[in-house]
């Protein structure tokens, strides 16, 4: 098994499969990232990470059904695992953490009064 | 989406690119996703627009994650991952077995410093010349002078003068020529003085205009191609223009040359010539057959000789036929230079008139090409010192003995320790590997083993290439960043010695077969101790070739320096041409001035001393036949050089001031008749006996009669050449034609004596630079080529016996190792020490032994041809041979015994306790 450190982009490719209403497959993940984040993405780059987030274990994948406008090729759909889930867990708590650890107070541009 | 029937195809091209970068597994998803992508972006922007944008998303495709070449991904990385793992089996075998593999390394690395820097060596010598353009159609006109008398023969560099111009004329094929005179002489340089500045200089070449439309050396400034037309211009090369000049454009400054040319009396003219600097040249290249400082033109040669040197020669005369002149030609393209070499005897009919023989000689002409001028070696009045194609055939002979000897080591050692290895084959068999797979592991190993060792050759030979060089006598002068190509080469031999060394280990490792070897039963292979012991005994069978050969190499040398050389060397000082030509026509004075010193026993000047070199001409009998001539060395000498050398009369007499004939007839100024004293050998050539020569008479130059030489004594033989040379004829003749003072020391005090000398001579020479020798220290000089040869061999032989014996300690430390439990035993029952020593150390002494059998009548054979360049020579000698014999068994024996002992020592509780 390989590394199992998240990246960034790959936090949110994760949480955009997760939270995709319809099929995740590459077009949909990438059209709905690019709403989400308001950046342009590339196709390949959201092959990498997706293949990538398959090879540690996060996603799942299965291939639908094959369509003349694909030029006969399937869609490969991805789900989150349970592994992946828990990933996504961790992450959100450590970020809650670092939240809570933050003063209040200590974000106020003007703390020096 | 579903609904809209258009589809709308993608450029194939690029698809296909994709399909071929791609690995499979993410080809489906991709390409699906780019189609849809695609579909979608002609109904935003149009086709053109999204072929574009296709072609965008494709390329970005082109990157680690996704490549995967189908055939060679999956076996490339299976490859990688075996490679991986056999590369650390390969270093854990090596810690793990860390005397053998330092046996093998260091081994290695002797043999491939010894190849590096050989081939440095060969790369170097071959590259002589080549940087010429027209290299290929520039042919130096070379002549091979026969002797008629002896059949012997000689190749000499230069040609007559006259023959530059001729051929041209005479041959449309000779697109130009060009020829180099050298006046000067290293004895007596000529002065150049510019600027302030004076120095010696014997790089000197008279040269014709035409040189640089042959030779195409960079002019850095003037202009070469006129620069030598006129009378006073001279070319300069670069770093002649920083020694005088201090700058490099230095075209239009003035020279002052003084030629040191002497006048009758011996003194230094003071005339000068101005010379202007024409152009300046980039500095010869050092790899080339002659290089030079300075180039003045021909134009002066024509005063100096007397005559047009390219004049159309229809007066016969000596220019000619002499000599002095290095000629080139440059032949039209696709001119075949045999058919021109053809052509030359018609060309000596022509201006020679008497054929091609003359003075005894036949006369071959014939034309080297520029780059191959250099290693045909051998030939006299070249312009500088050339290689020897000799010294490439053997050093590389050698080197690959050497690097030999330690593949066998590799080979041995590798198969001898087999058994370690036997489980781990036998393993890899049951888990399918294939033959070759092992093969490959092994091959690889030793790869790895030759690369380390490559390695550390690279820094050896960096060390010894210089020392190498210093032998040689040649300059060391390679700049390792020009040399990447050579590396490239060195990781090719590297690999090819990996190979070599590796196959048969590799070969006789991968043969076992599994079910023995696991089951325990596999002990010791038959045919590989055979095949071992072979090359053991061929390892010391080369070793002890070299040694017998370098010990008699060695013995010869002696013999050579103690050999009688029939006169008298010891304390004499000789005083050579440069300063002594400046006193000659003062010699009764000098004479009588030096031997008032109480250290001078005896003084006498000549035209020449033993051991540095010697004139001659032809003579024949007065009343022979002028064809029945010989060529007789002349010793111009007064009336003590008999007697100071201590030569041997065995009949007649030594010359004497009380005879007034000794001292013969001169018409005007010119000697008509003379006295002489032969040697043996010339009376051989003439058939004379000792008591029948005395009052004979023999002619100098038989056709010209210079002079009438009548006999007054015979000496004996005496050496007066190296010992590799016969004893020619020579005459001792009584005239007064002085160019060396030899000077007998009587007293042990010889500091005082040269002292005491060189006052005298100040007095009478007060501009000559004194300079002396001793005669006996001179003559051994003769033999520097054979000493160095001498240490060339040492060395090598040295590192032959060293690397097998590096391998025999590898080898016995191993079979030692594997009879200790045996020896335990034996203790057990009673065996001494010296016993089991002697057992242990029986079978390798054996293998020395037949190894030292072979070797004796190889080496016998070898150095009779070896002995045969010697015209003085020992004989093949039994305590060579025997010597080579006890130095072989000695550092065998030595070698073993340092295991034998360890292990005959051990106490056999220890050795048995284990099971």
């Amino acid at each position: 098994m390989k590394g199992t450190h998240l990246g960034e982009f790959e936090e949110i490719v994760l949480l955009v499969i997760a939270a995709l209403q319809q099929e995740a497959y590459g077009l949909a993940i990438k059209k709905e990232l690019e709403e989400q984040t308001g950046r342009t993405i590339t196709i390949s780059a959201v092959h990498a990470a997706c293949n990538r987030l398959e090879d540690k274990g996060f996603l799942s994948a299965e291939f639908g059904e094959r369509s003349a406008r694909r030029g006969g090729k399937r869609k490969k759909i991805y789900a989150v695992t349970m592994s992946g889930q828990q990933v996504l867990q961790n992450a959100y708590e450590l970020r809650q953490k670092l939240w809570d650890n933050i003063a209040p107070g200590s974000f106020q541009i003007d703390w020096s009064f | 989406m579903k609904e809209d029937p258009i589809y709308y195809d993608p450029p194939e091209r690029i698809l296909r690119l994709l399909r071929w970068f791609c690995k499979d597994d993410f080809l489906e998803e991709i390409e699906g996703d780019l189609h849809e992508l695609f579909q979608e972006e002609v109904e935003l922007y149009g086709i053109t627009k999204a072929n574009r944008r296709f072609l965008g998303n494709a390329i970005r495709y082109i990157r680690p994650y996704f490549f995967g070449k189908k055939v060679i991904s999956t076996n490339l990385q299976y490859h990688l991952t075996m490679f991986q793992h056999y590369f650390k089996i390969a270093t854990r075998h090596l810690w793990k077995q860390r005397l053998y593999s330092l046996i093998n390394i260091s081994g290695l690395a002797i043999g491939l410093a010894c190849c590096i820097a050989v081939l440095f060596y060969v790369k170097d010598e071959l590259g002589y010349d080549n940087y010429h353009q027209n290299a290929d159609n520039i042919y130096r006109v070379s002549i091979n002078s026969t002797v008629l008398s002896s059949g012997g023969g000689q190749d000499r560099a230069n040609s007559p003068i006259l023959w530059g111009p001729a051929l041209k004329r005479d041959y449309p094929e000779v697109e130009e020529y060009t020829r180099f005179v050298k006046l000067v002489s290293v004895s007596n340089p000529w002065k150049w003085s510019a600027n302030d500045k004076v120095f010696g200089e014997t790089n000197i070449l008279y040269a014709d205009p035409s040189t640089f439309d042959l030779f195409n050396w960079k002019v850095l400034h003037g202009d070469a191609a006129t620069a030598l037309v006129e009378k006073n211009g001279i070319v300069l090369t670069k770093a002649m223009a920083y020694k005088y000049f201090n700058s490099e454009n230095v075209v239009g400054q003035t020279m002052t040359l003084d030629p040191r040319q002497r006048d009758n009396d011996g003194n230094f003219r003071t005339e000068t010539y101005d010379y202007t600097v024409r152009a300046v040249i980039e500095n010869i290249p050092r790899q080339s057959h002659f290089t030079f400082d300075f180039l003045l033109p021909s134009a002066h040669l024509s005063d100096i000789y007397g005559l047009d040197i390219n004049g159309s020669g229809e007066e016969r005369n000596w220019f000619w036929r002499g000599s002095v002149a290095h000629t080139y030609l440059q032949l039209k393209d696709g001119t075949d230079p045999k058919s021109l070499e053809g052509k030359f005897a018609d060309f000596q009919d022509r201006y020679l008139g008497d054929a091609t023989t003359s003075r005894g000689y036949v006369y071959n002409p014939f034309l080297q090409r520029i780059n191959e001028i250099y290693l045909a070696g051998n030939m006299s009045a070249q312009l500088q010192p050339v290689g020897d194609k000799i010294y490439i055939y053997g050093f590389s002979l050698l080197a690959l003995f050497i690097l030999f000897i330690a593949c066998i080591n590799f080979m041995n050692l590798s198969t001898a320790r087999a058994i370690t290895r036997a489980k781990e084959v036998g393993l890899r068999k049951v888990v399918g590997a294939e033959r070759s797979q092992l093969v490959t592991q092994f091959l690889g190993e030793s790869m790895v083993i030759t690369l380390f060792a490559l390695f550390f050759a690279i820094g050896l030979a960096r060390y010894s290439l210089p020392l190498f060089y210093d032998y040689l006598d040649k300059d060391f002068a390679i700049t390792l960043s020009d040399e990447l190509p050579f590396f490239v080469l060195l990781l090719g031999v590297g690999g090819l010695v990996g190979i070599l060394a590796g196959s048969y280990p590799a070969f006789f490792l991968s043969k076992f077969k599994p079910v023995k070897v696991l089951k325990g039963t596999f002990t010791k292979t038959k045919s590989g101790t055979l095949v071992r012991k072979g090359l053991v005994v061929f390892q010391f069978l080369i070793s002890v070739f070299l040694i017998i050969f370098t010990l008699t190499l060695h013995k010869q040398i002696n013999f050579m320096k103690s050999y009688d050389l029939g006169f008298d060397q010891d304390k004499v000082l000789v005083v050579p041409p440069n300063t002594a030509r400046s006193f000659a026509r003062n010699y009764e004075a000098i004479k009588g001035e030096l031997l008032q010193i109480p250290e001078v026993a005896d003084i006498t000047m000549s035209s020449a001393v033993p051991g540095q070199g010697l004139n001659g001409d032809l003579y024949a009998a007065k009343d022979a036949d002028a064809s029945s001539g010989f060529g007789l060395g002349e010793y111009l000498a007064d009336y003590n050089f008999i007697d100071l050398f201590g030569l041997q009369l065995i009949a007649g007499r030594d010359f004497s001031k009380d005879i007034a004939t000794d001292e013969g007839i001169f018409e005007e100024g010119k000697p008509g008749q003379v006295t002489a004293i032969l040697n043996e050998s010339a009376l051989r050539q003439l058939g004379w006996t000792a008591e029948e020569a005395i009052g004979k008479q023999i002619v100098r130059d038989p056709n010209a009669k210079d002079w009438i030489a009548t006999v007054i004594g015979v000496v004996k033989d005496f050496h007066f050449e190296s010992l590799a040379e016969e004893i020619n004829p020579i005459a001792i003749i009584l005239l007064e034609e002085y160019s060396f003072l030899s000077v007998k020391l009587k007293r042990n005090d010889l500091a005082g004596g040269i002292q005491a000398v060189e006052a005298t001579v100040k007095q009478f020479a007060p501009d000559a630079d004194f300079s002396y020798n001793f005669l006996d220290e001179s003559f051994q000089e003769q033999y520097a080529y054979e000493q160095g040869l001498g240490q060339v061999l040492n060395i090598t032989s040295f590192l032959a016996i060293l690397i097998a014996c590096l391998g025999l300690f590898g080898l016995a430390a191993f079979m030692t190792a594997q009879r200790v439990k045996e020896i335990g035993i034996r203790k057990t029952l009673g065996a001494s020490t010296t016993s089991i020593v002697f057992l242990l150390s029986k079978d390798f002494t054996k293998l020395v032994l037949i190894a030292v059998i072979i070797a004796i009548p190889l080496g016998w054979y070898a150095t009779n041809i070896g002995l045969m360049n010697f015209a003085y020579r020992i004989d093949n000698s039994y305590d060579v041979f025997a010597l080579s014999l006890i130095i072989a068994l000695l550092v065998a024996f030595l070698t073993v015994s340092f295991h034998t002992l360890k292990v005959a020592i051990m106490n056999p509780a220890e050795t048995l306790k284990t099971e």
